[in-house]
């Protein structure tokens, strides 16, 4: 029973998870999916890089490539049983017993929806506690090695943490860099640096007019 | 006009030879969700309750309202239409603060101090914070010098001094606005800084009031502060803050008088109620949040007379240029010793011992010096509109319990012709009486008292019933006075001329006087006396001339002489 067009040949096809946005989110879920993260990096202990590698890898290769496995992992609809049944039939051998056991827990207690919301709280937790901090770096040009090595070292100085660099090239920078660690960005960039120069210039000089008319008046 | 371009260019060089790239270092997060001049933002960890923020793209600022466990609600203070969903939100470090200093005054400007009044930009480096804690119980003293309105009814009855907080509350159409405006105009040569906020009101009523100030000549040191019912909320919700802020530069910093008209609060509480709400705070009494007592309470605390400062110095000294650390006495009140800090002598009470004991014990040769930019004042007139005369409504009794007396309008008086239709019998000043001046003082006292018996008989005699003769000129007496108390607007009088038609009524010259005829009578004697009676006119403030009468009513020979001469000349 579709009425609109536009949405009935999207919707009708397959069903489309829900959107995953940065700007969308249920903060119910997050605290939920926080608590199973703790969960699986304990019960990893010593291998929890590895395990959470191997999260990663499920949800970008496998769930990723076909949005369907995903609905039917989540659905309700399904029981647990035969997804029970599928996991272990898909994951047996090919995954780490704890990641299977940790699938097969969620399933337990209907949480396989939270599965991304896991591993991105999995992914924050583990660079906590093993001292590691994501930065996102933005230059003009492709970063060489040296002055790579040089910003991880300042970075290393500044934040008492192991930086892991997500390097990204962005032209309309125009020169130098940008670089994010959490909420905090630090710009040093040559566009931001002619906007400031721009609006100094602007403000210095309507302050001078109006403080001094008559400097500039010619006649 | 031809502009210098060499002129111009030389400064731009130099700004750009000057120009040091510094880091940029900024706290970010996302906007995720948009709406009604609020919006909930992602990140910003560490932002503080009250710091402005900014939207990158746009360049709209914001104030983080709510700090919540994943979220920051942020009212923004601008065009939020233009904001959507992903932008990048910066925090500044800094506290909301509003561009101060002389330049605003007579501008009209928005509660961000934008110009409204298309005159140009204002060119100020001064800035002071919108939320300041009022001063403390040791940098205040009691309120004693006047804030005239040169309105007969208050100035007379209900007086107000200088550092005083006096509501001014009624219902729509009864005049509330123009006895602010009134008192603003009156502040003419009184050395005195005023500023009008207009909150949540038509445009057309804040230019028609920007019009009579500018026409009475009171935009020369007036600032007006307006955020129109077109503004968003938050807007309306900053802006009597944003216009003490910008009085209290010169109390703080000059060591001024002030006043400032807030216009009116309670559209403000409703600002604020929409803000809260949007904001998911919890409603409480008419859907007013829990903290809206404590929005007026710390507004109008900011309102106060701030102490006097003194050292003692050597007599020789310029009393301008004294400084704190100018005083040549100690904590005892001895010569201070080389090293030693002087002493600071605060308030009435540190004058006093100053003068009485401290003075005397250095010899002559010595002085007891003001400290220039101290004791300051910051007079306050909230203005709350009732609905059909409900004072008991939440806004108007709180906004009653904080203020230090209120003004309170009728419209049944109006709607008689008694304007400005104060009410006299419910309104009152808790403060006032002690900066009212001595004159006035001693022909007000009785004033309230004689009205409140009058309306008793006036109801009393509509009955119908036969009057004696006593009676009968008390109810002469009454509708007299009630003449001599309406006043046109625009028009706020002298207290000279206050104490002077006052008396004559009081005293009973204008019983023989036509009802119908009071107001020509005052006018014309009014006339008479400044035109030729300068000297009796100036006199009426020596509180020597005045006598008591074998009633013990108080008596001005002068006075009296005055209106005998005058009597014969009325011409009606």
């Amino acid at each position: 029973m579709n009425h609109s067009g536009a949405f009935s040949s999207e919707g009708s096809e397959h069903q489309v998870p829900r959107v995953h946005h940065a700007t969308v989110m249920d903060v119910g879920e997050q605290r939920v999916a926080r608590v199973y993260a703790d969960a699986l990096l304990n019960a990893a202990g010593p291998n929890a890089g590895d395990v959470m590698d191997e999260l990663d890898a499920l949800l970008s290769q496998v769930l990723q490539a076909d949005p369907r496995l995903f609905v039917f992992l989540a659905s309700a609809a399904i029981s647990r049983g035969l997804k029970a049944k599928a996991l272990r039939d898909a994951l047996t051998g090919r995954a780490s017993l704890v990641l299977l056991n940790f699938l097969l827990v969620l399933n337990d207690h209907d949480r396989l929806d939270l599965l991304r919301g896991i591993a991105q709280a999995g992914r924050e937790q583990f660079d906590q506690r093993s001292g590691r901090m994501r930065v996102s770096v933005r230059s003009a040009v492709a970063l060489p090695d040296d002055q790579r090595a040089r910003l991880q070292q300042e970075l290393r100085g500044m934040f008492k943490r192991e930086p892991v660099l997500d390097a990204q090239v962005d032209p309309e920078l125009l020169g130098g860099l940008v670089v994010r660690v959490g909420d905090w960005v630090l710009d040093d960039s040559v566009r931001t640096r002619l906007q400031t120069l721009c609006k100094q210039l602007i403000e210095r000089s309507s302050y001078e007019i109006q403080s001094g008319r008559d400097r500039f008046r010619a006649d | 006009m031809r502009f210098k371009a060499d002129e111009i260019v030389s400064v731009l060089t130099r700004e750009i030879s000057d120009y040091q790239a510094k880091l940029d270092t900024r706290e970010v997060g996302k906007v995720l969700e948009v709406g009604d001049g609020i919006a909930r933002v992602y990140g910003l960890s560490d932002v503080m309750s009250g710091e402005m923020v900014e939207f990158s793209r746009t360049g709209v600022r914001g104030l983080a309202f709510n700090l919540e466990e994943n979220s920051v609600g942020v009212i923004i203070l601008g065009d939020y239409k233009a904001i959507t969903e992903g932008d990048e939100v910066r925090s500044t470090g800094q506290l909301l603060q509003v561009p101060v200093g002389p330049a605003l005054i007579g501008r009209v400007v928005d509660p961000l101090g934008n110009p409204r009044d298309g005159k140009g930009p204002i060119v100020t480096d001064r800035f002071r914070p919108v939320e300041s804690t009022a001063p403390g119980v040791a940098g205040r003293q009691p309120v004693d010098q006047p804030c005239q309105t040169g309105i007969k009814a208050i100035d007379a009855m209900t007086p107000i001094g200088r550092g005083q907080r006096e509501l001014i509350i009624g219902d729509r159409k009864t005049g509330k606005t123009a006895i602010a405006v009134d008192t603003i105009i009156n502040q003419r040569g009184e050395n005195m800084i005023c500023v009008y906020v207009a909150i949540g009101q038509k445009e057309a009523t804040v230019a028609r009031v920007v019009e009579s100030l500018r026409a009475a000549g009171a935009m020369d040191y007036t600032i007006v502060v307006t955020s129109s019912s077109a503004d968003p909320a938050p807007l309306q919700y900053i802006a009597p803050y944003a216009g003490c802020a910008m009085a209290e530069y010169f109390v703080y910093e000059l060591g001024g008088d002030t006043l400032c008209v807030y216009d009116d609060l309670s559209k403000q509480a409703a600002a604020y109620r929409q803000l809260s709400l949007l904001m998911r705070r919890p409603p409480g009494r008419e859907a007013f949040p829990g903290d809206i007592f404590y929005a007026h309470s710390r507004l109008l605390e900011r309102s106060a007379k701030l102490a006097e400062e003194y050292v003692l110095v050597p007599a020789d000294a310029d009393d301008k240029q004294v400084g704190r650390d100018w005083g040549v006495t100690n904590e005892r009140g001895d010569r201070r010793g080389p090293g030693e800090m002087g002493m600071v002598y605060i308030g009435p009470s540190g004058k006093e011992n100053a003068q009485k004991h401290d003075l005397p014990k250095l010899g002559a040769g010595f002085k007891l010096a003001k400290i220039p930019g101290t004791g300051g004042s910051l007079t306050a007139l909230p203005v709350i509109e009732t609905l059909e005369g409900e004072v008991s409504a939440y806004i108007p009794t709180n906004v009653i319990s904080i203020t230090d007396g209120q003004i309170y309008l009728q419209p049944a008086l109006g709607r008689a012709g008694i304007w400005p239709a104060v009410d006299v019998g419910i309104s009152v000043s808790r403060v006032g009486g002690k900066a009212q001046i001595s004159a006035m003082k001693t022909i007000a006292g009785s004033l309230r008292l004689d009205l409140a018996s009058f309306r008793e008989l006036e109801a009393f005699a509509q009955l119908g019933t036969e009057l004696d003769k006593a009676t009968q000129s008390q109810l002469d007496r009454g509708y007299r006075m009630v003449e001599v108390l309406k006043q046109p607007q625009f028009k706020p009088m002298n207290v000279l001329d206050q104490v002077i038609i006052l008396y004559a009524g009081t005293r009973g010259h204008l019983d023989k006087v036509e009802r119908r005829h009071v107001q020509k009578w005052e006018e014309q004697f009014l006339r008479y006396m400044t035109e030729q009676q300068p000297q009796v006119r100036a006199n009426v403030k020596d509180m020597k001339q005045w006598k008591k009468d074998a009633d013990g009513k108080p008596i001005h020979e002068g006075l009296e002489k005055a209106i005998a001469a005058f009597q014969p000349q009325f011409k009606a």
